[in-house]
């Protein structure tokens, strides 16, 4: 009996072990840096609804775009730089919004809508991973450092991002004169946080679109990736369409 | 997921080993007229039991057109207690998983809002039952073929991931009901360890919702196998 009963007891230890450790092995299908690329839109509801601003502007015939050339990478780390890929995305916003029946001008001021990206290049390393945990958040938990006592893995994570916006440019002018005009005065040398700014003045941004994916040590094939991507934010928001 | 199966395999080897060394406990006979010590086995009809196996669950209705592929393996794991030679009741613990890359897609989230990327479908399985077993025909030591009966609660978790960058889960316990035709045998004469191979048919009753799919009353078929020990 007592053989009989060690013999069992091995044999449903290894049977947790075999539990334990599958528990910590599901894998992603997802293999290759060009498949983690999403591209996800999102429009104000408020905005798009039938009969409202935007039904309105298109009424008035408020349908130019200025698409600003230069998009900025921010790392977080060093200092913004125009991305070597500006043209390529403003040229495929251009493409875009020109397909929508836009019109596109110049000069900012005389638009009626601004399209501004911005391209954020994420490097989270020192990361510890206990197993069978999801990655622990590194804005909220420990957002530039790690924590020495869980050194079970320690990985790197690199997040690709372009951000779209679509700007009411009136509410643009008017924020910025109020920037000009009241912030600045008051505060010089600071920058407004968004309770700061009284809700008449906040910029109005009715769609958003995000390009976002692994960032894998090749910018080449990083930029490449959002310019493939990019197109089908525009496909998927349909009601951008002045003719809708 | 071939590094898996070979941890589980070496697991299975290693335990079956294991059993194929195992000795009987020997019991002395006394037969008439003379005396002479031979040497029998004895093998308890009651005893509790615990099983455990591996295997694939194989999508049916429903899960079949969310999630169709397999590549991550199930196990099941059950307590049970044998009344006779014919009769076992258990509890048991079953865990599958199915998933599938179905390729570059678009979810609409809604009106103003959607998402698009690489699509896999992900569908994870964990079920609680109670059931009974009814040996069928005790052939010999190493085939006694069974028929069993469980329900319980079963909970249904689909999982839609973009990309590794979103993901978009729906949930829900729904009852089950999961008849099982197998067979067991023991690797020992004292028939305390052995293997069990198993058919189970799952059936859900209920409706479980995902942004991009609705299954209504899913079901699956799991082939697995593994050891069986019987104690006490």
């Amino acid at each position: 009996m007592k053989k009989i009963l060690k013999r069992s007891t091995l044999v449903v230890i290894v049977m947790a072990g075999v539990l334990l450790f599958s528990s910590c092995m599901k894998k992603s299908l997802i293999d290759t840096y060009d498949k983690t690329y999403a591209v996800h839109t999102a429009g104000n509801p408020a905005f798009f609804a039938t009969g409202a601003q935007f039904d309105q502007m298109i009424a008035q015939g408020k349908t130019k775009v200025y698409v600003n050339p230069s998009v900025y990478v921010v790392t977080g780390h060093d200092d913004a730089v125009v991305s070597s890929y500006s043209k390529g995305i403003a040229d495929e916003i251009t493409k875009a919004m020109k397909n929508y029946g836009y019109t596109i001008v110049d000069v900012e001021d005389d638009a009626d809508f601004v399209m501004n990206a911005v391209n954020i290049k994420l490097y989270f390393s020192l990361i510890s991973w206990v197993p069978g945990s999801a990655y622990l958040d590194p804005y909220l938990a420990f957002w530039g450092g790690y924590y020495p006592w869980l050194p079970i893995y320690t990985i790197t994570v690199a997040t690709n991002v372009l951000r779209v916006e679509m700007i009411e440019a009136e509410s643009l002018r008017k924020y910025r004169d109020w920037y000009v005009n009241t912030w600045m005065p008051s505060n010089p040398g600071k920058t407004p946080g968004k309770a700061h700014v009284p809700a008449e003045y906040q910029v109005n941004i009715p769609w958003v679109a995000e390009v976002i994916g692994d960032l894998e040590d090749k910018n080449v094939n990083d930029n490449t990736r959002i310019l493939v991507n990019l197109p089908s934010a525009f496909v998927q928001s349909s009601y951008l369409d002045v003719n809708h | 997921m071939k590094m898996m199966s070979k941890k589980y395999i070496l697991t299975l080897a290693f335990v079956v080993c294991m059993a194929l060394g195992a000795t009987a406990q020997p019991v002395m006979v006394e037969r008439q007229g003379r005396a002479e010590h031979i040497k029998s086995y004895y093998a308890p009809d009651k005893g509790f039991t615990i099983d455990f196996t591996m295997g694939y669950a194989m999508a049916l209705n429903g899960i079949s057109d969310y999630a169709s592929q397999t590549p991550s393996p199930s196990f099941e794991l059950g307590l049970g207690y044998s009344f006779s030679k014919k009769w076992k009741a258990f509890f048991m613990y079953q865990s599958a998983a199915l998933m599938e890359d179905t390729g570059y897609d678009r979810i609409i989230i809604s009106q103003y809002e959607a998402v698009s990327g690489e699509k896999v479908h992900d569908v994870s399985i964990n079920n609680l039952l109670v059931g009974g077993e009814f040996c069928v025909k005790d052939f010999s030591q190493y085939l006694k073929p069974y028929v069993g009966l469980a329900v319980g609660m079963g909970s249904v978790k689909l999982s839609t991931e973009i990309s590794d960058q979103y993901e978009f889960q729906g949930k829900k316990w729904m009852p089950i009901v999961a008849p099982e035709v197998g067979l067991r045998g023991f690797f020992d004469k004292g028939q305390t360890v052995g293997y069990n191979v198993a058919v189970t048919y799952s059936q859900y009753f209920g409706e479980v919702e995902t942004v991009d799919a609705t299954l209504s009353s899913p079901s699956f078929l799991r082939i697995g196998a593994g050891i069986y020990v019987k104690f006490m």
